[in-house]
């Protein structure tokens, strides 16, 4: 039987409470998208956070903030950005705008999600055809996967759609695509890209 | 329909929700157009109702003076600029405002509501700002071999979380504040408490044990 992996449970409590940022948040949100155990663990954890913040000691706003507010309210709310998007996209992801597709050979292809500052974290998605072996590779730093659509497979075995993945530092591994059909993974990662080879290339134009 | 009623069992973090919202006139915010009208009463649920219903910009005022000082000490708390806390709390009460409609008290309380409000606005903000945060050291919560997911009790769970927290006992409360309001680490909370790094971990299973049983409606 294939078994879901999910986010760590100080990964939801972390997304909950508004402490894990980008670039891992999107991983964490597309997960919540397709796992409703998951999404109940989270809003415990919102629970929590409110009551907390309900809590505080509250901190005066600048004078004239509810003035300003008020005068606000019959503005119209811009509307949200319409990117197109493939229909297996999930719901959290549709509100960002992605970076063309681009192809990094042997049919797979890389589209920007998110990028930090300076290089320093970055979300992409990655496509591949059924039955593609993608190359051996190890982290530089923490990769988060989370599979958008179809299936992979690799030595710590099988991660079916909804799959939530976390390879630390220095962890090798060698992933196929399932042969029944593509495969789209969310990945989220806080190396630096690498600066040799044609996918680090890539990366860097990309990004 | 009438909320008040309902007022004492918040009175631990929700002291007299709104009377200071109805007493605070202070320099510099004019309320002269909310003169006329009597001032709103009750919880911040019926408030939204209120807004959601006749958008009735008294309640908004009010809810507004309770919860923006609330969402910009929280955001401060976790590491955002005054500046950024406070345009993210005015947002906060923009997008109440406008969603008051879509909120469902049987599903969540206002509070937790408008805290996810603030939570994904911050997020966007970050994402906007292409600002990293990288992972720090996790914190386990759980005893090995406790069930990772948990079953959220049907009913509003807010206010049983509320007297968890309030009941745990200080040293707890403390690791818990550090952990879950300010995301310190393990190793960050025993420096600032200058305790042992295995009893911030006994203390915030503890904590979490008890605040799992009251969202999960055992206590």
């Amino acid at each position: 039987m294939i078994t879901l992996n999910h986010p760590p449970l100080d990964l939801r409590r972390r997304y909950a409470q508004g402490t894990l940022g980008p670039p891992f948040e999107f991983t964490v949100a597309a997960h919540l998208d397709v796992c409703a155990a998951c999404r109940s663990t989270v809003e415990g954890f919102e629970v929590v956070s409110g009551a907390l913040m309900a809590d505080l000691e509250p901190m005066p706003l600048e004078a004239g903030a509810l003035q300003a507010t008020l005068e606000r309210l019959d503005a119209k709310a811009a509307p949200p950005p319409v990117h197109d998007a493939p229909a297996w996209l999930p719901p959290s992801l549709r509100r960002q705008r992605l970076g063309p597709e681009f192809p990094i050979g042997g049919g797979v292809f890389l589209r920007r999600v998110w990028s930090g500052r300076g290089g320093r974290g970055r979300a992409y998605l990655l496509r591949a055809r059924a039955g593609t072996a993608l190359p051996l590779h190890d982290h530089r730093g923490v990769e988060v996967t989370c599979v958008l659509k179809g299936g992979y497979h690799e030595e710590n075995g099988a991660h079916p759609a909804g799959d939530f993945f976390l390879a630390r530092p220095g962890e090798a591994h060698t992933p196929h695509i399932d042969s029944d059909g593509e495969c789209v993974c969310l990945i989220a990662t806080d190396a630096p890209p690498k600066s040799r080879g044609l996918p680090g290339v890539v990366m860097r134009a990309l990004m | 329909m009438d909320h008040a009623a309902a007022l004492p069992g918040l009175s631990p973090f929700f002291p007299s929700p709104l009377r200071l919202a109805r007493t605070s006139k202070g320099p510099g915010i004019s309320m002269n157009h909310l003169e006329s009208t009597p001032q709103p009463s009750g919880s911040a649920e019926s408030l939204l109702a209120a807004i959601a219903e006749r958008q009735d910009r008294a309640s908004f005022a009010a809810l507004f003076q309770h919860f923006a000082p609330r969402i910009k000490a929280f955001l401060v708390r976790q590491g955002a600029t005054a500046a950024e806390a406070e345009e993210i709390a005015q947002e906060t009460m923009l997008s109440v405002w406008r969603k008051a409609g879509q909120f469902d008290p049987a599903r969540a309380q206002a509070s937790t509501w408008i805290f996810t409000i603030a939570r994904n606005l911050r997020i966007d903000a970050m994402r906007r700002a292409r600002d990293p945060k990288m992972l720090s050291e996790p914190l386990d919560l759980c005893n090995p071999g406790d069930e990772p997911h948990f079953q959220l009790a049907a009913r509003q769970t807010e206010n049983a979380v509320k007297v968890a927290l309030r009941d745990l006992p200080p040293d707890q409360h403390d690791v818990v504040r550090l952990a879950f309001l300010e995301d310190h680490s393990h190793t960050e909370i025993a420096q600032t408490l200058g305790i042992p790094v295995g009893t911030v971990k006994s203390r915030l299973r503890l904590a979490f044990a008890k605040l799992r049983q009251a969202l999960e409606g055992k206590v």
